[in-house]
């Protein structure tokens, strides 16, 4: 079985020191119990740290492993301070892409609750023997409230039950 | 209602194994949420990849 790139860069992110959690749809998914509840998604969002260190490290580490960026359809390359620093402001979406299966989304922002309390509230889950920080479940499905987006609302809508399940069981499971 | 010594046993017993389910299942892997999310991108690349031909 070839190595999963979704894998690695949670690794990679990990060793590196970024301060990261993991969010969005592919956040739930940690919440389920087994490969038949999992949420359809095709990209992994990443809430990064928005400091200009971090943001940096972030970017730098992406382009050392090879994967092409892109904000609002423009490619990003040769990251520095000041692009960072520009990033932060307009709270740009940073898309990083490798080969045709990894397609990750880098936000600074995310549902309009602060950092500090997606980090607070984020729960540790074992990938390979790595612990990847995923936002509190009660704080991702608040984010997709927040979003004022009609694809999250249809979301919310669709799976109102699962997702009261999936939060019953995480509050008994201390999740 | 008087409660036997068994009975409160059988109730540590099983409040033990239900502690110990429950770690096992708060350190289970996870690597199945990264793997469907590989294989349904790389699933679509081969199906845009057949309908670009």
């Amino acid at each position: 079985m070839p190595i999963n790139p979704y894998a690695s860069l949670l690794k990679k992110l990990t060793q590196n020191k970024i301060k990261f959690v993991v969010i969005g749809v592919s956040g739930i998914n940690y919440y389920a119990d087994d490969p038949g509840t999992l949420f359809s998604t095709r990209d992994l969002d990443i809430l990064v740290q928005p400091t200009g260190k971090n943001v940096y490290a972030t970017l730098r580490l992406l382009e050392k492993n090879r994967c092409e960026l892109e904000s609002n359809g423009e490619p990003v390359v040769e990251v520095d301070q000041w692009l960072t620093s520009k990033i932060l402001e307009q709270r740009a979406v940073i898309t990083a892409r490798k080969g045709s299966s990894l397609r990750v989304d880098i936000v600074t922002d995310a549902g309009r609750i602060p950092y500090e309390k997606w980090r607070k509230g984020c729960r540790y889950f074992l990938v390979q023997g790595v612990k990847i920080p995923v936002g509190g479940l009660p704080e991702l499905i608040l984010a997709k409230k927040n979003s004022n987006r009609e694809k999250d609302r249809q979301f919310l809508a669709l799976y109102r039950i699962q997702l009261k399940e999936m939060l019953e069981k995480a509050k008994r499971s201390g999740h | 209602m008087k409660v036997s010594k068994k009975y409160d046993l059988d109730l540590e017993l099983m409040a033990r194994q239900a502690m110990k389910l429950s770690f096992n299942k708060a350190g289970s892997d996870k690597s199945f949420v990264l793997d469907a999310l590989y294989w349904h991108n790389d699933f679509w690349a081969h199906v845009n990849r057949i309908r670009a031909h």
